[in-house]
């Protein structure tokens, strides 16, 4: 459905667990919703599969980045949504800003210089 | 929803009992629903966004803890208060063997076994002030080991078959002779050699009994954790 | 957890209560009826004719169906040897013991009862010779005939007629036959 390259998935992976404290930090959400978020986020070039998502976030709540509670739907199977903890927001921050400092470097690694 | 139901049930059969793969599966559920409803909104037909729901998430193994921690104590006294019930309804089952003789030893066998068991469960009760100890188990190596045990058993029953029907009729079954016993001492003799085997059911019912006790004993996220 | 306690407790019970009754009451019962039986089997009174059935033939020749024939009829406790004279259709058997030893009377009514039950068993059986240390005993199934006034043949055997023909007269007929001591 949505194009999705092995390459691009492959380097996408190693920052799986940024991305979703990224789409936690703009609020709480539950599994397909953040599924769907980082479809949004990326203009429908990739898609997170349901069992990345699940591990990603088990690591995440083990490390406390997260935390989780039952929603309290009354039809269908119970959701569960993930919250960001003061521990997890900082973590993102920090995460963005490695993550910046090794894309410029990368890109002056990477790129030949004329 | 039902087809999905189904699958999520199918996924998680193995894991019955086990508070872990409860919440894991209720998740998991609730995802699939939000993702066949958010695609049939947008157009798909229900039949299409159901099995691509599926296809979504086809195996969960890799997705339970290897080693959930389980309440140790209360898992231990369970399971050997089973084993000694079981091997002292062997016992009493086998007692018969004694009054014709064959397969005395097997019953005093299950005896002095069923006395240990229960010497280690009297043991196991004094030390309950381990009762809320709890530990890491591998709930998956059980499940292997409770397969291996009854693929060994099997296999054991198989020849022990074998072997007593080869001792008994051999002869009478390679020369195509009918088969003969000469009364009903004899007759128990041969029903004894047949059952004698039956006792060593018990190690893979043993086995068998493992990741059920080792997942009604797993340490939920509403119990409290003391290492 | 508690009641399978209490299941655990009540089995264990159960299960010595069962070992006692084995051991203290059934296996004494049948070793005692065991021992009975042995006995009886010595006497030509009580001997269990259905236990030397399996021995029938029609020819002496066979030795290890005699032998066997022989251990299952009174003084089968004596030690023995066999020797067979198939020219003359004869069975010879050597007893190791003394008659006067073993019980001149029980000798008597014994080789009196197992040779009736050899030429029933045995169609073409014509003389059976018992030699004792210390004396022989020698019948022929002439002898027989004649002690008994019936034809010894395989229908005597039957349960009741063997009973009331054979064993409650053996007394009366051992009387008769000291003439085979020689």
């Amino acid at each position: 459905m949505m194009g999705e390259s092995s390459i691009s998935s492959d380097m996408i992976r190693g920052h799986l667990d940024a991305i979703i404290l990224r789409v936690l930090s703009e609020g709480d959400n539950y599994g397909y919703e953040i599924i769907k978020a980082i479809a949004k986020n990326s203009d429908g070039q990739y898609e997170l599969k349901e069992p990345s998502l699940y591990t990603s976030l088990k690591r995440l709540e083990a490390q406390k980045l997260i935390s989780s509670y039952w929603g309290d739907e009354t039809q269908g199977g119970r959701r569960k949504y993930y919250r960001l903890t003061g521990e997890g927001a900082e973590a993102y921050e920090k995460a963005l800003a490695a993550w910046k400092v090794a894309r410029a470097l990368i890109d002056q690694l990477m790129e030949r210089q004329e | 929803m039902d087809k999905i139901q189904q699958h999520v049930d199918r996924l998680f059969r193995p894991y019955k009992g086990s508070k872990q793969a409860q919440e894991l599966k209720q998740e998991i559920l609730s995802n699939l629903q939000a993702r066949v409803a958010d695609m049939t909104m947008s157009g798909v037909s229900r039949e299409a966004a159901i099995s691509s729901a599926i296809a979504n998430i086809p195996s969960i193994a890799h997705l339970l803890d290897e080693k959930p921690r389980v309440f140790l104590y209360r898992f231990w006294v369970e399971w050997v208060q089973r084993v000694l019930l079981f091997t002292l309804i062997a016992w009493i089952v086998t007692m018969p063997f004694r009054f014709v003789g064959n397969g005395t030893g097997s019953n005093t066998l299950l005896m002095f076994i069923a006395l240990g068991i229960g010497i280690v469960y009297g043991g196991l009760l004094l030390l309950k002030r381990y009762d809320r100890k709890t530990g890491g188990m591998n709930v998956q190596a059980a499940l292997r080991l409770r397969k291996i045990g009854w693929l060994l058993w099997v296999l054991l029953m198989g020849v022990s078959l074998f072997y007593t029907t080869a001792l008994h009729f051999g002869s009478n079954l390679w020369f195509s002779r009918p088969i003969h016993i000469s009364g009903p001492y004899q007759f128990a003799n041969v029903a004894i050699d047949y059952l004698k085997p039956f006792v060593t059911l018990l190690i893979p019912l043993a086995l068998h009994m493992v990741p059920k006790l080792l997942m009604k004993y797993e340490v939920g996220e509403e119990d409290g954790c003391t290492e | 957890m508690a009641a399978r306690n209490k299941v655990i407790v009540a089995l264990a019970m159960v299960g010595v209560l069962l070992l006692v009754y084995i051991h203290c009451v059934l296996i004494p019962n049948k070793l005692e009826r065991e021992r009975r039986y042995e006995l009886e089997q010595q006497s030509p009174l009580t001997h269990d004719v259905s236990t030397i059935l399996p021995y029938k033939s029609q020819y002496m020749g066979d030795a290890s169906n005699l032998t066997n024939l022989y251990a299952h009829l009174p003084l089968n406790g004596v030690k023995r040897t066999f020797q067979l004279y198939p020219d003359d259709l004869t069975l010879e058997i050597n007893y190791l013991e003394k008659a006067a030893d073993v019980g001149e009377e029980q000798v008597s009514s014994a080789l009196l009862y197992n040779s009736i039950a050899a030429f029933a068993l045995i169609d073409n059986l014509q003389t059976i010779r018992y030699r004792f240390p210390d004396a022989i005993y020698q019948l022929t199934r002439g002898d027989m005939n004649q002690l008994l006034h019936v034809d010894l043949a395989a229908d005597l055997l039957e349960q009741q007629t063997w009973k009331k023909e054979v064993q409650g007269r053996i007394k009366e007929w051992t009387k008769e036959s000291s003439r085979f001591w020689q």
